[in-house]
């Protein structure tokens, strides 16, 4: 897919070298001795040539391998050029050359030491000098953005032969007839521009780079398309765009770039995951995650293991999902597109209705080697902590209560217990990529290597990735392989925060941060961690008692071998395998002194592997062909992928010397544990598109996937995914003469794609074994029980979307924007639901009930300042997304409301969302409180649990901001979300002094005139608002103008994120998930106990070396 | 094409022809119900899953736990030291109990979920089987099992769903039946299991143990039957004779020395006095046993030389330990006033002896609040973790005599009833009764039978658990109190169920 874009920008100069380098080489030119004297000697070069019908292309590669020289044309002027046939030996380059351009339409010209083809100045001839001599001699200068000279720029008289090129101080001259003319400057890559004379003799003129115009070429599903014929919704933000500093996950690289996309955090973990929701959310109980295609093979997000930890009466570790791309560095990423309707995404059918996620990997150019580096060191610190009692205040409210809990087990310090487990993190990264390539082969290699340390005591994480890409090209370019090959692997020890301190005596290095005693010193008088048993352990222990270790691989490799067969006919045939690994290693030592940590274990070990792989294969025939006024593209493929995975897990424990960590389990004295398991599916496709333009006007799109899925019951393994959608660009037409619209589109598209993002055999009757036993006459039986039954009606969860949008560009494009309406409903969810009991199993997957999500999504970007010195570009993007559930039934079950995101730690309550017909997926369930009775006890309105809240937000919306000055170069981004609501569940569970003297509690109990008695209830009282806009990532970076040869570019800079934060809430953060569900999907707005934010402030460099 | 192309095509295309489009799914590490329980050793493997659900009755779990607190002998305080502290059971101890409770949400899942659901889908799983014929013995204890299953629902919940198959047929849920219906079906389930099963006297204990025999059954039997005016409205009294007397008189049931005897780790089947019990062997992954974990005072890590320390939660009554005569060996059990080691030093914490007092908080209790009851004791239990391999015993010959000697109490044989609870009284060295009263019996139980899981089922017969006073418990509560709130989540996956009266939420 990346070929694409490369072939595209860079088609038109192939096969010479980047505009770039050449400007580079212009530039060196000037400080040459003399021009005549390089002239001289370049044209001296003996040059031995044997063509026959040769291309101008074919013969200025031979030349330039025999000579070094660079060579440059306009490719539209080639086009008509008469096969070469000629015999050279040992002659001159000149003379070579002569023969060459000998009856062609085309001539050259040397300027420094570069050899120019452009039109011959049709019939310029002398004759008509009297002419001439009234003609006015129009001068001027041709520039690039940055104002740096322009050389080869075609300056041609509108609606004659005549043109001139700019040379290689960007100067031209040319002779038009009257001062009514017209000038038409051209050049690849940049817009072409028309200048009216108007009586001038002097035109300077700066060309605009054509890379964020409508000719802007954005990947999609197994393609790419130019912006203006787009027919369906796509947010395509190209590596200049994205959001930039170290330690950024790809996901963040986006982050309030695309409209419609929402992604926030997980937590400030290093490395953290993410939540994404394209347009709302409409699975109930399965993910909402988009489906990610790297470098065109998809990866399966839901087999992404996750070596889990929990169980052993212990909540202490870490729950979170590993973030699918970790391994990917942000660096390496080239574009992400984002398929947001039916017609963008039904391409990838089955798994298409989260949408679909896009990345496309940097490749090599063809020229000269370049080296690049980028590099920073950072420091982070924790942006907010949570206002418990200090010590003295402790004293205070505890000489409050009555007895017995008056009594204060005070040993005399006053420690701020986060202080103690917080830290500046510092962290560096580098980066270094080599790219470089002839017209055939073409490579780039860049390998990373990062080390962070994370904000709490103990964590960090050390990336390190290789990307290798090699293109080659055979039989007259006919012929063509890609191949990329990505590695990447992650090692981190992770702190023991966990957000899924469920029980009573549930622990979290945070949690005890929060509640111990703020007069215990860390250390007693021996130097031991002071513990409280039987519960409370020392805050800082948990760094040293405590060993967490996951180490997490990827490879991904594809090869693409793509063939020509007859214009306009081709074939390429993916191949693609993508390996992960977690492994996760997990010590906890021997219990010291009295610590509760490792108690009645005596050292335990886990060791955890989970592997996954999948293979791809896919076959796609294309057709491309324009016939006058109609454009078809054309493509059918066929595409199968096996997704495998096994995990297994030892634990031991109670061990002789705490030495031997994970790394002698068969040292431990009780009989390890083990447990392991295998998984597989397949999904086998067949799918087409049709893309058929009309005269630039209208559009049409047309699309069909029928997938076939082995997770789907016997009666429901294929389904059908059609999707269609037009386009009409109103601006094309005769009729339309609105002067500052500079472009207008219509587009309309409707579909359907599914969901089969499911677990393996959960149509089948099932039975299963565990690690569990029983003893019977002293033999241990193996225990064997019902596991599942049987769903042969299994199928697809289907989503229906209409998309109606608007791209216009104002004032020649200087202002554009796309608005979007879209409604999507999903049916036949596939809704893991409680069997009514009595069953075998608790739960079964069943296709029932439906959800709607309707909004508008706004993407506006404009340049509002352009001056030579000064810039600001600004981006604005807005969404609104309505979400509603219409039923939760079906002819079969007769579904009731379905509770979930149980309440955790100490507070009382069941479950605390609810998914209703009616409302909206987060909508909060529970007591209003109505506030404080005589006694101090809360009190709640009548009628039970009601509506209380509802965690999603009204609008989200994102402001990137672009501003240069000379050298410098700020940006700043700006995101927020509006009108959602939060469930503080820390807060519900340490807002109150009934914890008190066990466990601290928030400073807010001094002064909140509740009751010691009252219990900690889920009530709207701990509904926040979640709104909030946040200074996501500021970047001033300097570009240092170097006059090297060997430097192309240099620049500096500085970032910052999570700069400030505007929010009402009073948790830590607004957008912390918690994984209290244990299912690996965080459920939307709970704030439990969560690994705080970072602000990260870094310095680094980047450097390009030829 | 060049050469070298077309041989590259070729092996492209071979690679890519060689990709199949068959959908079938690969169970791997599942089994097909269908190609499985083909013989008594598959079948009990099935079984075994019953057995390792029910031992949650009799376990450190929430089944038992909701048949513990709320009684006069069991109380988890929360800690000041900052641990303990569990509303769940807080509002069960003070009568506040809603249908959001996750003990009790717990209970039910343990016990519908885990016990009958499994029962169901592996009955109809046994029947299927073309070994079904030779299958008789696992039927009938998969039968027996999930009548058991069903004892404790009707116990907790009383009115409860009536289900018999694997799968519910979601056009038409089940509503609940009547709990003297539920009774009935315990019953007959009992009764006709019990014809199956095997005699105490025919199995060899060896290779059979702890699986139900027949006379497990009788004592379930005479359980349900001395509570049955209590779940019917009937008394069935001679009933539970007639059950007690069909343990006795196999003649292979006998009270040990001690009471204690029966919960020691060594033992593994060996007692005459158990009847039904559950085995344990954590170092095997096959059944945990916590008590000492959860109950004991951190310093009992020293004086019983644990690799471990307690956690210092479980606690009992004043009201418990003034049952005890001083001379009660069963009293000695119980760990109360200043502590010492076997040998009589003083067991220190801190420099200072641990000296236990009762319960003053149920919130911020001091670690010393609180007198502890040592059921399974530490004498050659192995510990894995902080779990003893002590088996866990649900029903002994005691009750036989303490069940049987309150029946013939409440049909009027006076002397029998003074008999047998003398009987069971002096094996402890308690002072014989000359004559017995009613509540004789219900404080005999409690004495005997002490964190046994008994206690609030006594209670409610006997009426103490709505008219009773004790620490914390200061009100009069209304009969309602006798059944537990069907958890919120059943009411929400099956609306024709309806909440138990006086629940409101």
């Amino acid at each position: 897919m990346y070929k694409k874009i490369a072939e595209s920008r860079f088609r038109d100069i192939s096969p010479l070298l980047p505009k770039i380098l050449l400007r580079m080489k212009f530039t060196v030119l000037l400080l040459a001795v003399t021009l005549l004297q390089a002239k001289a000697s370049i044209f001296a070069q003996k040059i031995n040539l044997s063509v026959k019908d040769a291309s101008l292309t074919e013969v200025i590669t031979k030349i330039r391998m025999q000579t070094q020289i660079d060579i440059l044309y306009n490719n539209s002027a080639v086009s008509g050029m008469k096969p070469i046939t000629l015999e050279a030996k040992n002659e001159d380059l000149k003379v070579v050359l002569n023969k060459c351009f000998k009856d062609q339409p085309l001539t050259y010209k040397m300027v420094g030491n570069t050899i120019l083809i452009t039109a011959k100045p049709a019939e310029e001839p002398a004759p008509l000098e009297n002419e001439q001599r009234t003609a006015i001699a129009i001068t001027g200068k041709v520039t690039d953005e940055k104002g740096l000279p322009l050389p080869g720029v075609t300056v041609k008289i509108k609606n004659s032969q005549t043109a001139v090129a700019s040379d290689v101080n960007g100067s031209y001259k040319i002779n038009v007839p009257d001062a009514s003319a017209v000038l038409v400057f051209s050049f690849v890559g940049y817009e072409q521009q028309e200048i009216a004379v108007a009586g001038r003799t002097t035109i300077n003129i700066s060309m605009k780079a054509q890379n964020t115009g409508l000719n802007e070429i954005v990947v999609i599903g197994y393609g790419t398309q130019k912006a203006k014929d787009l027919t369906g919704a796509v947010s395509f933000v190209t590596a200049e765009n994205m959001n930039k500093g170290p330690q950024l996950t790809p996901q963040q690289l986006l982050q309030g770039k695309a409209a419609g996309v929402n992604i926030s955090q997980n937590s400030g973990k290093p490395g953290a995951s993410n939540s994404i929701r394209i347009r709302g959310g409409q699975s109930l109980t399965q993910s909402n995650e988009p489906l990610y295609v790297i470098d065109g093979v998809p990866i399966a997000v839901s087999n992404l293991g996750q070596a889990n930890i929990a169980g052993n009466g212990s909540d202490v570790f870490d729950q979170e999902p590993i973030n699918p791309l970790q391994t990917l560095n942000p660096n390496d990423i080239e574009s992400i597109s984002v398929l947001k309707d039916a017609s963008a995404a039904a391409i990838y059918g089955s798994r298409a209705a989260n949408g679909v996620i896009v990345i496309t990997t940097k490749s090599g150019k063809a020229g000269q080697t370049q080296v690049s580096y980028n590099g920073s060191v950072g420091v982070a610190d924790v942006a907010k902590k949570l206002g418990m009692l200090t010590a003295d205040q402790y004293r205070a409210v505890i000489k409050t209560l009555p007895s017995p809990a008056n009594i204060i087990d005070d040993k005399g310090a006053n420690t701020n217990w986060q202080d103690e487990i917080y830290r500046s993190a510092f962290s560096h990264d580098h980066n270094v990529a080599l790219s470089g390539g002839t017209n055939s082969t073409s490579y780039r290699v860049s390998l990373g290597y990062g080390k962070q340390q994370g904000i709490v005591i103990g964590s960090n994480i050390e990336q390190a990735n290789i990307l290798a890409s090699l293109t080659h090209k055979a039989l007259n370019d006919r012929l063509k392989f890609d191949l990329k090959l990505n590695y990447g692997q992650n090692k981190s020890n992770v702190a023991p925060i966990s957000n899924t301190v469920g029980s009573e005596a549930g622990t979290s290095m945070n949690y005890e941060a929060y509640v111990f005693n703020p007069t215990y010193p860390v250390y007693d008088p021996n130097g031991n961690y002071y513990n409280i048993p039987a519960y409370r352990v020392n805050p800082v222990s948990f760094s040293t008692e405590i060993i967490d270790q996951k180490l997490n691989q990827r490879l991904l490799g594809n090869l693409t071998t793509s063939y020509k067969i007859i214009d306009p006919l081709s074939v390429s045939v993916t191949l693609g395998y993508t390996r992960n690994s977690t492994d996760r290693n997990s010590y906890i030592y021997k219990s010291k002194g009295n610590s509760p940590l490792g108690n009645t274990l005596n050292g335990y070990a886990s060791v955890q592997k989970f592997d996954d792989y999948s293979k791809l294969m896919e076959t796609i025939l294309r057709f491309n062909k324009s016939y006058g006024k109609h454009d078809i593209e054309a493509l059918a493929g066929y595409s199968y992928q096996y997704f495998f995975s096994e995990s297994d897990r030892i634990t031991a424990n109670n061990f002789l010397s705490d030495n031997f960590q994970w790394y002698a389990l068969a040292a431990g004295a009780a009989a390890p544990t083990v447990s392991s398991s295998v998984g597989s599916n397949k999904l086998a496709s067949m799918y087409g598109r049709v893309n058929y333009g009309f005269d630039n006007r209208f559009l049409v799109t047309g699309t069909l996937r029928r997938d076939g899925s082995s997770r789907f019951g016997a009666s429901s393994k294929w389904g059908y995914f059609p999707s269609g959608s037009v386009a009409w660009r109103l601006s094309q037409e005769k009729f339309f003469h609105v002067k500052p619209i500079s472009d207008l589109k219509l587009r309309v598209s409707y579909g359907t794609t599914g969901n089969q993002d499911i677990g393996n055999l959960l149509s089948l009757n099932l039975l299963s074994t565990g690690s569990a036993g029983y003893i019977i006459g002293g033999q241990r039986v193996t225990i064997v029980s019902q596991n599942q039954l049987a769903n042969p009606d299994l199928k697809w969860e289907s989503t229906k979307q209409l998309d109606i949008g608007l791209n216009f560009g104002l004032f020649e494009n200087r202002i554009h924007g796309v608005v979007d309406y879209y409604r999507k409903r999903t049916d036949d969810l596939l809704l893991q639901i409680n069997l009514p009991q009595p069953s075998p199993v608790p739960t079964q997957t069943v296709n029932v009930g439906s959800v709607e999500n309707k909004g508008i999504e706004v993407e506006l970007g404009a340049t509002i300042i352009d001056h030579k010195d000064f810039g600001w570009d600004a981006n604005v993007v807005f969404s609104r997304n309505v979400n509603k559930v219409l039923s939760l039934s079906n002819s079969l079950y007769k579904g009731s409301n379905i509770t979930s995101a149980r309440v955790q730690g100490l507070v009382s309550g069941g479950d605390t969302q609810i998914i209703m017909p009616g409302q909206p997926l987060g909508t909060f369930y529970g007591p209003v409180y109505t506030g404080l009775n005589a006694q101090g006890l809360e009190t709640y309105a009548p009628g039970g649990s009601q509506i209380i809240g509802n965690a999603q937000p009204n609008f989200t919306y994102g402001f990137s901001n672009t501003f240069t000055y000379k050298h410098f170069t700020l940006n700043a981004n700006l995101r927020g979300m509006a009108g959602n609501k939060i469930y503080n569940l820390t807060a519900n569970n340490l807002g109150y002094k009934i914890l008190l003297p066990g466990r601290n509690a928030l400073a807010s109990v001094q002064n909140d005139g509740v009751a010691y008695t009252q219990k900690q209830i889920y009530s709207s009282r701990w509904i926040e608002s979640g709104s909030f806009a946040r200074l996501d990532n500021a970047t001033l970076s300097y570009d240092i103008a170097v006059r090297s040869k060997k430097v192309s570019a240099l620049r500096v800079f500085v970032n910052g994120q999570n700069l400030f934060l505007i929010t009402k809430y009073s948790g830590v953060d607004p957008e912390v998930n918690a994984e209290v569900t244990r299912t690996g999907t965080a459920p939307l707005g709970i704030d439990y106990l969560g690994y705080p934010r970072a602000r990260t402030i870094s310095a680094g460099v980047n450097v390009t070396f030829n | 094409m060049k050469f070298k192309y077309k041989i590259y095509f070729a092996m492209l295309s071979a690679v890519v022809l060689g990709s199949c489009t068959k959908l079938n799914e690969d169970t791997f590490d599942k089994l097909s119900p269908s190609n499985f329980f083909n013989n008594e050793t598959e079948a009990i493997a099935g079984v075994a899953v019953l057995y390792s659900n029910l031992a949650q009755v009799a376990s450190v779990s929430a089944p038992w736990t909701i048949s513990e607190i709320g009684t006069d002998e069991f109380v988890v305080p929360g800690r000041a030291s900052g641990g303990w502290y569990d509303q769940n059971n807080m509002d069960i101890m003070l009568r506040q109990t809603n249908s959001n409770n996750v003990q009790v949400g717990n209970a039910w899942t343990n016990i519908f979920s885990g016990g009958i659901g499994k029962a169901n889908g592996l009955i109809a799983n046994l029947n299927q089987s073309s070994a079904a014929a030779s299958l008789k013995i696992e039927i009938a204890e998969a039968r027996a099992l999930r009548a058991y299953f069903y004892f404790y629902a009707l116990d907790f919940w009383g009115n409860v769903p009536i289900v018999t198959t694997p799968k519910l047929d979601q056009t038409n849920l089940p509503s609940n039946s009547p709990r003297a219906d539920v009774f009935k079906f315990v019953e007959s389930e009992w009764l006709a299991a019990a014809k199956d099963l095997p005699s105490v006297k025919t199995v060899n204990k060896a290779t059979y143990y702890p699986r139900l025999t027949q006379e497990a059954v009788y004592m379930a039997l005479a359980t349900l039957y001395l509570n049955a005016e209590v779940y019917t409205g009937t008394a069935r009294w001679s009933d539970a004779i007639t059950m007690c007397d069909n343990i006795t008189k196999t003649g292979s049931y006998a009270l040990e020395a001690n009471t204690v005897d029966n919960f020691k780790a060594t033992n593994k089947g060996n007692t005459k006095e158990t009847i039904f019990a559950f085995s344990i062997d954590p170092a095997k992954s096959a059944g945990t046993n916590p008590f000492i974990l959860y109950s004991q005072p951190a310093a009992d890590q020293q004086r019983y030389g644990l690799n471990f320390t307690p956690a210092n939660g479980f606690s009992t009554f004043q009201e418990a330990l003034d049952r005890y005569e001083n001379q009660d060996n069963r009293k000695k059990l119980l760990e109360y006033g200043p502590q010492t080691y076997p040998d009589g030093r003083p067991l220190l914490v801190n420099g200072t002896q641990l000296n236990l007092v009762q319960v003053v908080s149920y919130t911020a209790a001091l670690d010393n609040e609180g007198y502890r009851v040592l059921k399974y004791v530490p004498d050659g239990a192995v510990y894995t973790g902080g779990n003893g391999n002590n088996d866990l015993v649900l029903t002994r010959y005691a009750d036989v005599l303490l069940t049987e000697g309150e029946a013939m109490f409440r049909s009027g044989n006076v002397g029998g009833a003074l008999g047998l609870i003398n009987q069971v009284r002096t094996r402890s060295n308690a002072t014989p009764l000359l004559t017995v009263t009613l509540k004789d019996f219900e404080n005999e139980r409690g004495r005997e039978f002490i964190w046994e899981g008994h206690r609030r089922r006594d209670m409610i017969r006997f009426g103490d658990y709505f008219t009773g006073k004790w620490t914390f418990k200061t009100t009069t509560d209304a009969q309602t109190w006798g059944l537990y709130p069907i958890p919120a989540a059943q009411l929400a996956t099956n609306p024709n169920l309806k909440q138990n009266p006086g629940y409101t939420n």
